[in-house]
C-alpha cells in the first residue's frame, strides 16, 4: 500500500497529465481538421503562403504532428500512471519531450502562415499551458 | 461675368440708339427677304472646302466666351445666323444656302431640319425702344412669337434654337425685366425656370426629344451650372471643379457639350454623356465646345482656334483646310451629321463667318457589325457615317486575338458580309471600311465582335440548389456594398486591421465599392471583412435585390486547343464546417466549358472545394434549354453533376456535401467580365475568415483553365467518361455514413413573425450519430425570394428555437435536419408554417 502522500500525488500527477493529453487532444483535433480540409475555397496560386496551396507538405506535416502530438500526450499518460518505474520515467520523458516537439512545430506551421498568423499568440499560451501542465504532472508523480 | 454678361448674352444689350435712327434699315428688315449681296468665295484644297459666307455680326461674347451671334447649320447645310454691315454696324439675322437672305435686324438663332429658323429681332423699330421678340421663319414667312409676359414692363424674348418638330428653346421675361428665365415655344410659351437657389436662366439648344440645355444662376452673381431639362424639371450637370459651367448644345442622344470652368479658372470644354463630364480638352486655358452632331462629333474653339473632335480626338481645323486660302479659323459652331461646319474666322483682316464642307472622306462614327458572333452565322458590316461627296465603299475583315489587340487579314473577305468559320473560335472579328471620293481615301475600323462571346449565353448553366440553402449566387457587390445606416457597416482592412473603407457612405473614409476595389492603390494584405458578422441576414436581404441577386460573372479565354467558358459564382457565406472548422467569410465558385473548333462543348469541369470534376459533354445533364445542370451542395456550395450526398476526404467517409437539387432552380444573369474589370484584378481577400478565397486572378482556373481541368477529378458518373488523367482519382460514389436521427418538429408562426420551433429527438436508431447542429430552413412563396437558414447549435434532446421568416412573402414552408459534429446530415423534415 503507498503512503497517503504519494497516493496523494500520483493522483495529482495522473490528473494533470490527462488534462495535457485533452489539450494535446485539441491542438490535435485542429491540426487533423485543418489537414482534412486543407485550403478548401481559399486556395490560390500566389505564392508568399502554404496555407493557399493545396499541394503545399505543410497539410500532410499538419496531420502528421497531430499525430504526434496525441501519441505523445497518450505515452505522458502511460508513464505518469507507471510511476517509479524506468519504463514509467522514459515513457514520461519521451512523452513530454514528444509534446514539445510537436508544439514546437505546430508553432513553426503557424507562425509561417500570415493566414494563420492571427493564431500564433493562441497556439503559444496553449502549448505553455499543456507543456506547463505535463511538466507538473512529471514534478509531481511518486519517486519510489 | 454674372448678370451683365449674362444680360448682353440674351441679346438686350444691343445699343438702342442705333436701331432708332435706323427706320430705314428696319424696313428694309421687316420686308425680311432682302439678299444681301456679299461674295461667297469657296475653296476646295485641304480636307475641307470653304465658303466665305458673310461678315461676322455680334462679336461680343457672353458668359464662357459664348458667341452672341452664332451661326447653325442643319442637315442640308443651310446655315442661320448673325451679319453685320460694316456701314452701320448693325446685326441682322440671315439664313444661307448658296446666297445670303437677311431677315431683319436682330440676331440668328437655331435652324432644324426642315429649314425653320428661330432668334430674335426688332419687329418694331419705329418704336425705338420696343425689346426684341423671338422669331420663327419658315416658307418665306416671318412669324413674331410675342412673349411670355407681354404686361411687363420691359418684356423681351429670344428665340435660341428649334428641334425637327418646331419647339423653340428660348430666353424671355417672365414676369418684369430681370430676371431672364429659359422658356420653350411649342405655340405657347413655358418658363422652365431655373434650378434650386437661382433666379436666373439662359437657353442654348434643344433636342427632338424637347431636352433644352443652357445655364442658370443666381442674379448679378459670378456662379453659373449648366442644367438640363426634360420632362417637367431642371437637372444640373456636374461641372470640371470650377465655379461656372454652361450647356451648350445637346444631341438626341441625350450627349451635352459645353465650357466650364477649373478649379484653376481655366476655362475648357466638357462632354457630359448623361453619367460623367469629361474635360475635352485639359491642357487649354481658354477652350468652350459648342455644338455636337448625332454621332458625338464636337465642335469648338480651343485657345483662338476653331476644333473638331472626332471620337475625343481634338484637331485645329486650320490644318484641315488650304493653306493658302487665306483663312484663321477662330471659332467653330455648329456641324452637322454630314460634317459640315460653320463658325467664324478672319480673312483679309474681317472676322467673317464661313461653312465647311468635306472633300476627302472623314469617319464621323465607326463601321459596325450586325449578326450573332458564333461558328457558321453571317456577319454585316455597316459603313458606318462618312463625311465626303460621292463616296464608294470597300471592305476587308480580319481576324484579331480576343482582346483585340492583334489583327490579321482575313483572306479573301472583301464584302460587307462575312461567315463565322472554325478558325475565328476562341478569336474576335472586326472590318475595315475604306471610303474612297476624287479627293482621296479614308479607312475606319468596326470594334471588335468576340466569336464565342455569344455562347456565353447559350451556355449558362442552371444552378440547382440544396431545399436547405440560405445563400444564392450573387453579385460580389455583395460584399462591398452591405450596411445598415447607422448600424453596421462592412469594411476593407489593411493587414493590420485598419480600416481603409466602409460600406456606408456616412463613415469617414472612402466608401467601398466594387469600383472602389478597382481604383485603389491595393495589395495582397488587403481583406473584405462582414464585420457584424450577420451573414444570412445580409444575404437574404441584399439577395432580394434586383441589383444583387442571382448574378453570374462570365467569361472567355483561350487556352491549348480550346476556347473556355468559364462562369465564376459568389456567395456571401459559406457555413459549411467539420469539426467546427472551415466556414469563411466569401465564397467563389466557378465552372468551366471548354468549346472546340466547331463551336460544340466538350466537356464541363465544376468546382468542388480545392479542387473540381471534369465530365463529358454528353453525360452532363442539361435542363430544356440545352443549359448544363449544376447540383449546389449545402453550405460549401461545391458544384456537382448529380443530385446526392458525397464524400469529400479519400474514402474516408467523414465529410459529406448534400446537394439534393430541390432548392431554387435557377440560371443567374450572366455579367461579362471578360474584358476584366478592375475590381476582378483586386489583389486581397474576400473575406476575413482563414479560408477566404484570394483574387479571383490567383485562382489557378482563372489563368490556366486546361491545367485546372486536367488536376480536377474525372467523372464520378461512369469512369468510362473520364477523359483527363487523374492522380486523384478515387472512388466518389455517394455514401451512407451514419446520419444523426430525424428530429420530430412542431412549428408556428407568432404575432411578432417570427417562427417558433419545437424540435425532439425522441429516439435514437442504433448507430446513429448524435445531433450537434439543426439546420431550420423558411421558404418563401414566389421565386425572387431565396430560403432563410438558420444553423443552431443543440446540446438537448428537445427544445425550441426562434427564427426569423427571411425577406420573401408567405405561404411559408418549414424544412428541418439534424447535422452531426462531422457534418452528416439527417433526413429533412418538411411541414408548411401557419
Amino acid at each position: 500500500m503507498l503512503p497517503f502522500v504519494d497516493a496523494s500525488r500520483r493522483l495529482a500527477s495522473v490528473t494533470l497529465a490527462v488534462c495535457a493529453l485533452a489539450g494535446s487532444g485539441l491542438v490535435s483535433l485542429y491540426g487533423l481538421v485543418n489537414g482534412v480540409l486543407g485550403c478548401d475555397d481559399g486556395c490560390s496560386i500566389r505564392t508568399g503562403d502554404w496555407a493557399e496551396n493545396k499541394n503545399a507538405w505543410q497539410w500532410h506535416a499538419a496531420v502528421a504532428v497531430s499525430m504526434i502530438q496525441l501519441l505523445a500526450a497518450i505515452v505522458l499518460v502511460v508513464g505518469i500512471a507507471k510511476a517509479g518505474s524506468t519504463t514509467g520515467r522514459i515513457l514520461a520523458f519521451s512523452g513530454f519531450l514528444g509534446q514539445g516537439f510537436a508544439l514546437a512545430i505546430w508553432w513553426l506551421l503557424v507562425s509561417s502562415s500570415p493566414r494563420h498568423e492571427p493564431l500564433t499568440e493562441r497556439l503559444a499560451f496553449l502549448s505553455l499551458i499543456i507543456l506547463g501542465t505535463a511538466a507538473t504532472a512529471i514534478l509531481l508523480r511518486p519517486r519510489y | 461675368m454674372g448678370r451683365l454678361g449674362a444680360r448682353a448674352s440674351a441679346g438686350v444689350s444691343v445699343n438702342h440708339g442705333i436701331i432708332r435712327s435706323a427706320r430705314l434699315f428696319m424696313l428694309l428688315a421687316m420686308s425680311a427677304f432682302a439678299v444681301a449681296l456679299l461674295p461667297a468665295t469657296a475653296s476646295a484644297s485641304g480636307n475641307y472646302s470653304i465658303v466665305d459666307i458673310a461678315l461676322y455680326g455680334s462679336s461680343g461674347l457672353g458668359d464662357c466666351n459664348y458667341p452672341l451671334g452664332r451661326a447653325r447649320i442643319n442637315a442640308d447645310g443651310l446655315v442661320a445666323g448673325t451679319w453685320q454691315d460694316p456701314t452701320d454696324y448693325i446685326d441682322r439675322a440671315f439664313v444661307y444656302d448658296t446666297t445670303l437672305t437677311t431677315l431683319g435686324y436682330g440676331t440668328g438663332g437655331g435652324i432644324n431640319t426642315n429649314g425653320v429658323t428661330t432668334g430674335y429681332l426688332y419687329f418694331d423699330p419705329d418704336e425705338g425702344l420696343t425689346p426684341p421678340g423671338a422669331f420663327r421663319y419658315s416658307d418665306e414667312t416671318i412669324t413674331n412669337l410675342g412673349f411670355p409676359a407681354p404686361e411687363a414692363e420691359y418684356p423681351f424674348s429670344a428665340g435660341k434654337d428649334i428641334n425637327d418638330s418646331g419647339t423653340i428653346a428660348a430666353d424671355a421675361s417672365p414676369t418684369d425685366y430681370p430676371p431672364t428665365h429659359a422658356f420653350k415655344w411649342d405655340g405657347t410659351w413655358h418658363d422652365l425656370g431655373t434650378l434650386p437657389d437661382d433666379t436666373y436662366s439662359e437657353a442654348r439648344a434643344i433636342n427632338n426629344s424637347g431636352t433644352v440645355v443652357g445655364w442658370s444662376g443666381p442674379n448679378w452673381a459670378p456662379a453659373g451650372h449648366a442644367f438640363r431639362y426634360s420632362g417637367s424639371s431642371m437637372a444640373s450637370i456636374p461641372g470640371i471643379g470650377g465655379s461656372w459651367s454652361e450647356a451648350d448644345d445637346i444631341n438626341d442622344s441625350g450627349t451635352v457639350v459645353g465650357c466650364a470652368y477649373t478649379a484653376d479658372g481655366d476655362q475648357h470644354a466638357f462632354v457630359y454623356d448623361g453619367t460623367s463630364t469629361q474635360d475635352l480638352t485639359p491642357s487649354a486655358s481658354n477652350a468652350q465646345a459648342l455644338a455636337i452632331n448625332s454621332y458625338g462629333n464636337v465642335v469648338g474653339n480651343t485657345d483662338g482656334v476653331a476644333f473638331v473632335a472626332i471620337r475625343g480626338d481634338l484637331t485645329d481645323l486650320n490644318t484641315q483646310i488650304d493653306p493658302s486660302s487665306g483663312w484663321v479659323l477662330t471659332q467653330a459652331h455648329d456641324i452637322n451629321d454630314s460634317g459640315q461646319i460653320v463658325g467664324v474666322g478672319t480673312h483679309s483682316g474681317a472676322t467673317r463667318v464661313f461653312r465647311l464642307t468635306p472633300t476627302k472622306p472623314i469617319a464621323l462614327a465607326l463601321p459596325t457589325i450586325a449578326g450573332t458572333p458564333e461558328y457558321g452565322s453571317s456577319l454585316t458590316a455597316s459603313t458606318g457615317h462618312w463625311g465626303g461627296p460621292s463616296l464608294t465603299y470597300s471592305y476587308q475583315w480580319l481576324r484579331c486575338s480576343l482582346a483585340g489587340t492583334e489583327c490579321s487579314d482575313v483572306d479573301g473577305a472583301t464584302t460587307s458580309t462575312y461567315t463565322v468559320g472554325s478558325g475565328d473560335l476562341g478569336a474576335s472579328v472586326r472590318v475595315r471600311v475604306t471610303a474612297e471620293s476624287q479627293y482621296g481615301s479614308e479607312s475606319a475600323q468596326s470594334d471588335t465582335v468576340q466569336v464565342a462571346h455569344a455562347l456565353l449565353a447559350e451556355f449558362a448553366p442552371e444552378l440547382r440548389y440544396d431545399s436547405q440553402e440560405s445563400y444564392a449566387a450573387d453579385s460580389a457587390a455583395e460584399m462591398t456594398d452591405n450596411y445598415v445606416a447607422g448600424t453596421y457597416s462592412n469594411y476593407l482592412k489593411d493587414s493590420d486591421d485598419s480600416i481603409l473603407a466602409s460600406s456606408d457612405p456616412a463613415e469617414p473614409g472612402p466608401t467601398l465599392s466594387l469600383d472602389h476595389l478597382g481604383s485603389y492603390i491595393s495589395n495582397s494584405t488587403h481583406v473584405l471583412d462582414e464585420h457584424n458578422d450577420t451573414y444570412v441576414d445580409d444575404a437574404n436581404r441584399l439577395h432580394a435585390l434586383s441589383a444583387y441577386g442571382n448574378k453570374m460573372y462570365g467569361r472567355i479565354v483561350t487556352d491549348g486547343p480550346f476556347v473556355w467558358l468559364q462562369y465564376w459564382f459568389f456567395y456571401y457565406y459559406n457555413p459549411k464546417t467539420f469539426f467546427g472548422a472551415g466556414a469563411h467569410e466569401g465564397d467563389w465558385e466557378m465552372i468551366e466549358i471548354p468549346i472546340d473548333g466547331y463551336g460544340q462543348p466538350v466537356a464541363a469541369s465544376y468546382s468542388q472545394h480545392e479542387g473540381g470534376e471534369t465530365c463529358l459533354w454528353d453525360s452532363v445533364e442539361k435542363n430544356s434549354d440545352g443549359r448544363p445542370v449544376v447540383y449546389v451542395a449545402e453550405g460549401s456550395h461545391s458544384n456537382y453533376f448529380t443530385a446526392g450526398t458525397f464524400d469529400l476526404w479519400r474514402d474516408l467517409d467523414v465529410v459529406h456535401d448534400y446537394a439534393n437539387g430541390e432548392g431554387p432552380n435557377v440560371t443567374p444573369s450572366v455579367i461579362d467580365v471578360t474584358t476584366a474589370p478592375a475590381w476582378i484584378t483586386w489583389p486581397g481577400t474576400w473575406g476575413a475568415s482563414g479560408r477566404s478565397p484570394s483574387s479571383l486572378t490567383d485562382h489557378e482556373a482563372w489563368g490556366h483553365p486546361l491545367d485546372w481541368n486536367v488536376e480536377a477529378g474525372g467523372c464520378r458518373q461512369s469512369e468510362s467518361f473520364r477523359v483527363h488523367s487523374n492522380s486523384r482519382t478515387r472512388d466518389r460514389s455517394v455514401t451512407a455514413s451514419a446520419p444523426p436521427p430525424t428530429p420530430v418538429i412542431r412549428a408556428r408562426i407568432n404575432t411578432a413573425r417570427r417562427v417558433l420551433i419545437n424540435y425532439a429527438f425522441n429516439n435514437y436508431p442504433s448507430g446513429a450519430r448524435r445531433p450537434w447542429t439543426l439546420l431550420t430552413t423558411v421558404v418563401p412563396s414566389g421565386r425572387r425570394y431565396f430560403p432563410y437558414t438558420l444553423r443552431t447549435r443543440i446540446t438537448n434532446r428537445r427544445g425550441t428555437i426562434v427564427q426569423k421568416l427571411g425577406s420573401g412573402p408567405g405561404p411559408y414552408k418549414l424544412l428541418v435536419s439534424a447535422l452531426t459534429k462531422a457534418g452528416a446530415r439527417s433526413r429533412i423534415v418538411s411541414l408548411s408554417l401557419k
